[in-house]
């Protein structure tokens, strides 16, 4: 019995201890239910025309209530390492604001709060903000010296409007020096604000004397040549700007490798050259390469192919794969041609000239990888059309096609069975300037999958855009943007498109 | 016996569940005092320990520069008062180091220029401590270590323990700034030299001291761009003496990663 006593003694001095007041947040009461009705999912909005966004929900609850209410905003899309800030707009139930907002996707936050029992229900619409500019194609042109922007509105569909001519000029009130090369879009481009970094929605301009980022809301230069580097290379010949996922922007200029790490801070600026080694060993860059997760370019002076990371000084070299037909380094050639055809596998293909015997040329499909780069020739015959081709056009994701022209007219080769084939002939006079493979998956009717080719006669351009089918040109492109001076590339932009939208390839 | 067992046992079920936390220097109305971070951090725990440690180099400076005033951020713990109230600080004598002596290297606590200054004002909780120091030409050769620790005295008791002093190292020499931190050594500038900063200095025109490498830091483009031109130099200077690469003071070779 004694025992007994003890081991309860014990029990007691246990659960004494082990006492702990409860202070859940459970409650077995009936479930207050607010619903709030009127607030659509979404809001379209043009700013800079003096727009409003006005929504009146209806709040009702299941239980007495006494509401009272919260209107806010805040912005996606923002630098890394920012956090959106909800800004407060109203108290008031109904909602009547003044749109005066960067063109990109906001989000409204709808707050109802019941007084008497102190729940809330909220609610989120995305705020779509554009301006005049935000949506229509813009091409890159000159006039053999100077490189300007048409833009072209769309409003119902895909095709457009009447253009805006010289738009960039006439905002900035200069042209970029140089013929026209490559126009890049991408949303994630660093700017200087008063509060910090934030991502710019940019087009970047490139010819080959100048560089031009873009504000694509306004219009409005945020970076020239001379600004876009931490100190202005003394040589300006760009040759182009691209974009590794979310991760770095490299700007090849004077065969030189600039980046800027855009996942740490940065003002949008490129840094130094980057080193080949650690001998400073000369190489001058290609302007085509393939990037994706991994840059790679071609070192023209030594004929090899090398990598790069953003925050690095040094170039990476590449080895090779057990089994490749061409050496990726020191392998003698020179690069007619190179563009991105698949990102996953991540496969290019290229044009090789031998350097010693000039006739000798192949079409080459490229693996590339830092330690198992592979490269599978294919020689091609002199009789074969690609030989003399220019114009070289990757169908990226698409048939397995390369697009070129021969003098006026736009062939295919099939890169599986060689088949090459005539697809349209220009008008006599025509000069073929440019083909690119454009495609965009959005919203009907603003899809589209085009070939587009730009064309010059008589010191005015056209971009024929063909629809394609298993392929081939249609007879008759969808329709053709014109204007004056020669255009280089095209590229249709509205707020959902971002920077990998489109392929940072030729 | 047996009631002995049952004893220990409960004994040591209550020791078990008597077990806590040993707790922060709790208010007891007793005013207490401590070093801090920067104002602007009071508030956030990752930065309690910032500016234990602070350098400081004549180097740069004009010959006409004789003294140079550091600053540390100094608390007082409970509520403030409607009067100023003193603090009293000392040094600490760091064991193997080239320990500051005052009057010759750093204007001592209790100079009453100096300590006037060692004050928590009225209505405040905060204060500013200067450390005034004076450039001596043994600072030439070597780089002085100052501890300053706070003192209990009829304002105020020891604030928590860990962060009643603050260590100040300072020369007329090279030396390395703050934010040339281990990680930056492993991934960016490598081991620090004197050697090397001197490189890097005459290579690109910049000091590389303590606010351009904050400077740089904010923008990677920018630390990338200087970095590249101090591996440039570096590469070209190595060329230049292909017998004689650029060594430090230790006798290794200056690398940068």
């Amino acid at each position: 019995m004694r025992h007994l006593y003890i081991l309860a003694l014990l029990l007691f001095t246990v659960m004494v201890s082990s006492c702990k007041k409860n202070n859940s947040d459970l409650h077995f009461d009936e479930e207050e239910v607010i619903t709030v009705t009127g607030i659509a999912s979404n809001y379209s909005i043009i700013t800079l025309k003096g727009n409003y966004v006005t929504i009146n929900p209806a709040v009702s609850s299941n239980m007495d209530s006494d509401f009272e209410y919260f209107w806010g905003i805040y912005e996606t899309n923002v630098a890394n390492g920012t956090t959106p800030r909800l800004d407060t707009i109203t108290k008031t139930k109904d909602l009547n604001y003044e749109v005066k907002l960067g063109a990109k996707d906001w989000v409204l936050v709808f707050r109802a709060t019941n007084k008497k029992t102190g729940y809330s229900k909220y609610m989120n619409a995305t705020l779509s903000v554009g301006t005049e500019f935000t949506n229509g194609w813009y091409v890159l042109k000159d006039d053999g010296s100077q490189t300007d922007l048409d833009f072209f509105p769309t409003q119902q569909s895909i095709v457009p409007g009447s253009p805006r001519e010289n738009i960039f000029s006439a905002l900035n009130g200069r042209k970029l020096a140089g013929k026209a090369t490559i126009l890049n879009f991408y949303e994630d481009y660093k700017i200087v604000t008063p509060v910090g970094a934030a991502n710019a929605r940019s087009l970047f301009l490139v010819s080959d004397q100048d560089i031009s980022t873009v504000d694509v809301s306004t219009l409005k230069e945020i970076r020239g040549f001379s600004s876009l580097f931490v100190e202005e290379p003394a040589v300006k010949k760009p040759a182009v700007v691209t974009c590794q996922i979310f991760t770095a922007f490299y700007a090849i200029n004077d065969g030189q490798l600039h980046s800027i790490l855009n996942v740490t801070a940065n003002n949008g600026r490129f840094g130094g050259r980057k080193l080949k080694d650690n001998q400073n060993t000369p190489y001058n860059l290609s302007k085509y390469h393939l990037i994706y997760t991994t840059p790679y370019f071609f070192d023209e002076t030594s004929c090899s192919f090398v990598s790069a990371a953003g925050g690095s000084n040094y170039l990476t070299p590449v080895v090779d794969d057990a089994v490749t037909d061409l050496p990726s380094n020191n392998n003698n050639k020179k690069m007619v041609y190179m563009g991105l055809k698949t990102q996953s596998p991540f496969v290019g293909y290229a044009i090789f000239q031998d350097k010693t015997n000039p006739a000798t040329k192949t079409l080459s499909t490229i693996t590339p990888n830092l330690t198992k780069f592979k490269i599978v020739n294919e020689n091609l015959l002199a009789t074969d059309k690609i030989y003399n081709g220019s114009n070289f056009a990757l169908l990226f994701q698409d048939e397995s096609l390369i697009y070129f022209s021969v003098g006026n007219q736009i062939w295919s080769r099939n890169l599986s069975n060689k088949f090459e084939q005539l697809q349209y002939t220009l008008q006599a006079g025509e000069e073929v300037t440019a083909i690119r493979h454009r495609k965009y998956t959005g919203a009907a009717p603003y899809s589209f999958n085009y070939v587009m080719v730009s064309s010059k006669i008589g010191g005015n351009y056209k971009v024929r855009m063909f629809i394609k089918s298993s392929g081939n040109l249609s007879a008759a492109p969808a329709f053709t943007l014109e204007g004056k001076g020669a255009a280089a590339d095209a590229l249709y932009i509205e707020p959902n498109i971002i920077g990998f939208t489109y392929p940072n390839t030729f | 016996m047996k009631n002995f067992k049952y004893i220990a046992i409960a004994g040591i079920c209550l020791l078990m569940f008597s077990c806590k936390k040993a707790d922060y220097v709790r208010y007891t109305g007793v005013a207490r005092l401590q070093f801090g971070p920067e104002f602007q951090w009071r508030y956030f725990a990752p930065y309690a320990y910032n500016d234990t440690l602070k350098q400081l180099t004549f180097f740069y400076d004009a010959t006409t520069v004789v003294s140079d005033t550091v600053y540390f951020d100094i608390y007082s713990i409970g509520h403030e008062t409607n009067q100023d109230r003193s603090f009293t600080l000392k040094q600490e004598q760091v064991p193997g180091a080239y320990n500051a002596i005052p009057g010759q290297h750093y204007k001592a606590f209790n100079d009453p220029e100096t300590s006037k200054n060692y004050v928590i004002k009225a209505s405040q909780s905060h204060s500013l401590v200067p450390v005034v120091l004076i450039r001596d030409n043994s600072l030439k050769t070597n780089s002085a270590v100052l501890k300053l620790s706070i003192v209990e005295d009829q304002n105020f008791k020891f604030g928590q323990e860990q962060f009643l002093w603050r260590k100040l190292i300072f020369t007329d020499r090279l030396s390395r700034p703050n934010a040339w931190t281990d990680a930056y050594a492993t991934n960016t500038f490598g081991k620090y030299s004197m050697v090397k900063h001197k490189f890097m200095i005459d290579s690109t025109g910049q000091k590389w001291d303590q606010d351009f490498l904050v400077k740089i830091a904010g923008d990677s483009s920018e630390q990338a761009y200087w970095i590249s031109l101090v591996k440039e130099a570096l590469i070209a200077y190595n060329k230049a003496h292909p017998t004689a690469p650029l060594t430090d003071e230790a006798g290794e070779l200056v690398i940068i990663p």
